[in-house]
């Protein structure tokens, strides 16, 4: 029974052990909730984008015409906008799981048509404030100097005046478009993001390799792609989801308040301020709006915070 | 009166701040701070410039054969208004002049405390709006971080003290989904009420169980309850709550705010949802910041010293732990203006109470760029004040901070 | 008092961990008179720590214990509610290591002092301001009526070890246990903190644990010492005794790895090589076997009892040093150059660990 090594080695392991009793690992519970969360955000991105990206396909320019034809919704979804007038404000049924709206319509597609716009103005704000953010706030983290000057400024700037009212005070302003509404949360999520990654920069630049890296004389922009950029990428990447949920509440709350896009367009935030009018007679308008978006944000806030805790040392920054 | 007294107590702590910390540290904090109002003024005054004219506006502006960017003035005077008035407006406004001669002139007037019109139509200064309003915002403010203070205090510091222990565990996973699932069965059938009452009879004994000797899981289920408050957007809790307190039933009256000079039980009666709906939202933020600080405490030498003193466990807790816990959470707590003010937007909509935050989208909806303008300004103002103070004060007591600055 | 001050029968502490259970104390006995002073000597991972942290019990949450603790003759499980609330910290304190972080910095030392007394004494808050300026002075710290109101910042680390020891003191315990009390301070430091312990042990007539992991703080100043390894007591004796007569070979690797005036200078250094057992997956035979000098195949298959070999000295060893057993089985293994472990006995070799 003994096992002992006659090489010279230094191979403890040669002592016998005692073997752990089969113990209950904790089990990585978290796993299945993050499964769930990818699963539900597929389904919404899927489910909404694909009106969009049909509309492209069968649009009549040189490009549309090149590529097949296809059905412009999903075969379960009605024309968002067709009206019955036998169902007005009915609740939820088996042939509209979400109820009617004022004039008939069909909630759910009402919800998918508007989960359109409310999800391309969150990628669209995310995608400029990581790249736009993103790329000032490495500048500033590693170039220090100047650079790092002027992008506090522009930080601090924008972050003295509370979101909301910056933002509607831009669309009011301006005018209710879909194209100043992005502007305005693009400007809130640049210098956000910016700060972040700046942090994050400045932490990493600090550490040992990419010194070992400057004072072997790699040039700056190499550093700043192959040391610093990798190393900045997960908590970019987990503050892509976070920021993804951020500015769909803001949009969502800024329709709520009829300050978004105008209708005829339709957002989330749009048809709860629709149903909350009859409350009485039309929560499921409310309420089958705000369970998906509590859902889609919960899954975002959920990913997004167990990437950072995962890849970050921080405790999540939400 | 109560302003001035206020005003001057602020300038008294102001300057006893500047003193403890230093001149040099102060002023350029203050200068940087002049600095970024001043962008952020002027850009906001630059802003009224671009705004965009409709179709309606346009056609008044050929008829009166006016320059584009007088604009803003037909706005708000209204596009039947005739070439005098809309050229006093102008000119009162200096639209007509170079963008740093509106600012200057913009500038001048709210030094000397004309903070211009709330409604240029009828000439009700801005002032007294907000004289009016402004104490109505303040108390929903400081009712909604009351209530917030109050379900986050005692939920982080239960948390936290759960965390180490071993106690019940979390459900199996499977049980969720088909929790869930018959929720929504229910649901289906017995109406929104029903639903509620359902999801109701499956919370209040979860929240029972681990309320008892939680240990882990009791602090899991803190911090669940916590992260899925913080995913929904106050605007659906503001309306939840509204439907089922409001609509549904009777024990909130929707009639507005009532000023504690009519009655202090009908005030409270008229404030306590909408302090309520924003207090919830608040608190998730607090509980993590107080929760983390107290588990970090509590692994601290002098917590086990306390232990091994004998002090009683609640001893420990409360007059040795959260003490140096609180101090990120009363910063944070301190300086939310940014989210009590989107809050107060949303909050005064919903519930019909005409405080700042309702006037601020009445002047929206009226396109009254000008007191607008004034106003996200003086939000500016009060928000950069407010940092810059507190960041002068820390530096006095954390030298560490000052050395930062530098870096 | 009928007894002796502290009796511990078969101490075992588990924790669970993620992965798996760890046995930081195994099967520890031992007994403690009145006014004596016992020294527990171990490295880092020998369980020292853990005893005294169930002794003034503050286990952690994921602990276990099992075995019996006598104080002053109560068995302390067998304590009502109200008598265990005024128990420790009363009957047994505890002066801990880290003076720079065992004080609540946000609170003064007056109040954390006198906390203690007005909790389990229930003393007023003038007689216990009266006292705690009374504690202060036998700690020796000048000035006692401002230190009262400072906060630990304001104090250097001698002086808040000064202050931890007065916080212990508080209620007059019976029973000191110290915690390598001196481990964080500065050199000049230890020798002053140490000569205080003793001088208000045999003032106050306090039984005294004195943990530590440097043998020359035991001596002099304890009057036994027991040697901690992988969780057991692998040797207990008087102290001079155990510095002329040590049987256990991880008691002999200590004493050559420490610097003796009376060896001729210049004189090597013996650290020990190896590493600590790993308490997660503990060796099934004696826990210092890998790294022992003296180690035969039978020390890895089993763990050795603890020897009374004489009345006051006890030790747990297959082939203790300075027997002809110890004597032959070193010979054997520096003739294969390495013990059965397979660890090298050549003193030449670096170990890389």
């Amino acid at each position: 029974m003994t096992t002992i090594d006659a090489s010279a080695a230094q191979d403890l392991a040669a002592v016998p052990v005692r073997p752990q009793a089969a113990t209950k690992v904790k089990k990585e519970r978290a796993n299945w909730f993050f499964r769930v969360a990818i699963a539900w955000l597929t389904l919404v991105a899927v489910l909404v984008l694909y009106p969009a990206i049909a509309k492209l396909f069968n649009a009549e320019h040189a490009l549309g015409s090149a590529l097949p034809d296809l059905p412009e919704t999903w075969f379960f979804l009605a024309d968002p906008n067709a009206r019955d007038a036998a169902k007005i404000n009915a609740g939820p049924s088996w042939e509209h799981l979400f109820g009617n709206a004022s004039f008939g319509q069909d909630v759910l597609s009402r919800v998918v048509d508007g989960g359109a716009i409310s999800l391309f103005v969150a990628l669209v704000g995310t995608a400029v404030g990581i790249g736009l953010g993103g790329a000032l706030g490495l500048l500033a983290g590693y170039l220090r100097g100047w650079v790092d000057s002027i992008v506090r400024l522009v930080i601090t700037v924008t972050l003295s005046v509370p979101a909301l009212l910056l933002v509607i005070f831009i669309v009011t302003v301006r005018s209710q478009s879909l194209f100043n509404v992005i502007l305005a949360v693009c400007l809130l999520a640049v210098p956000a993001i910016a700060r972040i990654v700046r942090g994050s920069t400045l932490q990493v630049a600090d550490r040992e390799y990419v010194k070992a890296a400057e004072v072997i004389g790699a040039k700056k922009t190499s550093i700043l792609f192959r040391e610093v950029l990798p190393n900045v990428m997960p908590t970019l990447i987990s503050f892509a989801f976070l920021t993804t949920g951020i500015i769909l509440v803001a949009e969502s709350s800024l329709s709520f308040l009829g300050l978004s896009v105008e209708a005829p367009t339709i957002t989330w935030g749009s048809i709860i301020a629709e149903g909350r009018i009859k409350f009485d007679e039309t929560p499921h308008m409310v309420f089958m709006t705000a369970l998906v978006l509590f859902l889609t944000v919960l899954s975002l806030n959920y990913v997004g915070d167990q990437l950072l805790k995962r890849y970050d040392i921080r405790e999540s920054a939400l | 009166m109560i302003g001035i007294v206020l005003l001057i107590l602020v300038a008294l702590l102001a300057v006893w701040i500047i003193r403890t910390a230093g001149w040099r540290f102060a002023t350029k904090r203050l200068a940087q701070a002049a600095l970024i109002l001043l962008i952020v003024t002027f850009g906001t005054t630059w802003l009224l410039r671009l705004s965009v004219v409709d179709e309606k506006i346009n056609e008044a502006l050929v008829e009166l054969d006016l320059p584009a960017e007088s604009g803003p003035c037909i706005v708000a005077l209204g596009t039947g208004a005739d070439r005098e008035s809309v050229l006093g407006c102008v000119d009162d406004l200096k639209l007509d002049r170079p963008v740093y001669v509106q600012y200057g002139s913009w500038l001048g007037s709210m030094f000397s405390g004309d903070l211009g019109f709330a409604q240029y139509r009828t000439q009700i200064p801005l002032s007294k709006v907000l004289g009016d309003r402004a104490p109505r915002s303040l108390l929903l403010f400081v009712y909604s971080q009351l209530i917030a203070l109050g379900l986050s205090v005692p939920a982080g510091v239960w948390a936290a003290y759960q965390a180490g222990k071993p106690g019940r565990r979390f459900p199996p996973t499977w049980l969720l989904p088909l929790i869930i699932a018959g929720a929504g069965a229910l649901g289906f059938v017995a109406g929104w009420s029903g639903l509620a009452i359902a999801i109701l009879a499956v919370l209040v004994p979860t929240y029972l169980f681990f309320g008892y000797k939680g240990g882990s899981g009791g602090d899991g289920l803190v911090n669940t309850s916590a992260f899925v408050i913080l995913s929904i957007p106050a605007f659906v809790i503001g309306e939840s709550l509204r439907y089922f307190f409001a609509i549904r039933s009777d024990v909130y009256d929707l009639v507005g705010y009532i000023s504690p000079t009519e009655g202090l039980w009908d005030h409270a009666r008229s404030m306590w949802l909408p302090s309520l709906v924003l207090g919830l939202a608040l608190s998730p933020v607090y509980l993590r910041l107080l929760r983390s600080d107290m588990i970090a405490n509590l692994q601290q030498d002098f917590t086990a010293v306390a232990k091994a003193k004998g002090l009683p466990n609640w001893w420990v807790l409360f007059r040795h732990v959260l003490r140096p816990s609180t101090l990120t959470l009363l910063t944070v707590a301190g300086l939310n203006i940014a989210q009590l003010v989107n809050g107060a937007i949303i909050t005064e909509f919903i519930f019909d109470l005409d405080g700042v935050g309702s006037y601020f989208l009445e002047a929206v909806a009226a396109k009254e760029f000008f007191p607008l303008q004034t106003l996200v300004a003086i939000v500016a103002i009060l928000f950069v004040g407010t940092n810059t103070l507190v960041d002068i004060f820390y530096s006095a007591v954390d030298p560490r901070v000052r050395a930062d600055d530098e870096k | 008092m009928a007894g002796p001050m502290l009796e511990v029968e078969d101490l075992t502490v588990d924790f669970s961990t993620p992965r798996g259970n760890l046995r930081a104390v195994d099967g520890v006995s031992f007994a403690l008179n009145e006014r004596e002073a016992l020294g527990i000597v171990g490295e880092s991972g020998s369980g020292k720590s853990v005893l005294a942290r169930t002794l003034i019990n503050i286990l952690a949450g994921n602990g276990t214990r099992t075995g019996t603790i006598r104080i002053g003759g109560r068995n302390i499980d067998e304590l009502s509610r109200t008598e265990r609330k005024h128990f420790f910290g009363v009957e047994v304190a505890m002066v801990f290591q880290d003076p720079m972080t065992s004080l609540n910095p946000v609170k003064r030392i007056g109040q954390q002092i006198t906390e203690a007394m007005r909790y389990h004494l229930g003393v007023s808050r003038d007689e216990s301001r009266k006292r705690a300026l009374d504690l202060l002075e036998q700690v020796r710290i000048p000035d006692a009526t401002r230190r009262l109101k400072q906060y630990p910042h304001e104090l250097s680390g001698g002086m808040r070890q000064r202050v931890v020891i007065a916080m212990a003191l508080a209620c007059e315990p019976k029973l000191l246990i110290a915690d390598e009390p001196t481990t964080a301070l500065d050199v000049t430091v230890q020798k002053t903190i140490l000569d205080l312990i003793d001088d208000l042990r045999q003032e106050k007539n306090m039984s005294l644990i004195l943990i530590t992991h440097d043998l020359g703080v035991a001596r002099g100043r304890t009057d036994r010492i027991g040697v901690m390894y992988g969780g057991r007591i692998q040797e207990e004796a008087p102290a001079e005794w155990l510095f002329r007569d040590m049987r256990h070979p991880y008691t002999e690797a200590l004493f050559r790895s420490i610097p003796q005036i009376d060896r001729p200078s210049h004189s090597r250094l013996q650290p020990i090589p190896g590493r600590p057992p790993d308490l997660l997956s503990p060796p099934v035979g004696c826990a210092f076997a890998a790294r022992c000098r003296y180690s035969q195949p039978n020390c890895l298959e089993a763990k050795p009892d603890l020897v009374q070999a004489t009345t006051t000295h006890r030790y747990a060893c297959f082939h203790p040093v300075g027997t002809d057993d110890g004597a032959a089985a070193l010979a054997a293994n520096e003739a294969a150059g390495k013990n059965a472990a397979g660890l090298s006995l050549d003193e030449e070799r670096e170990e890389i660990v």
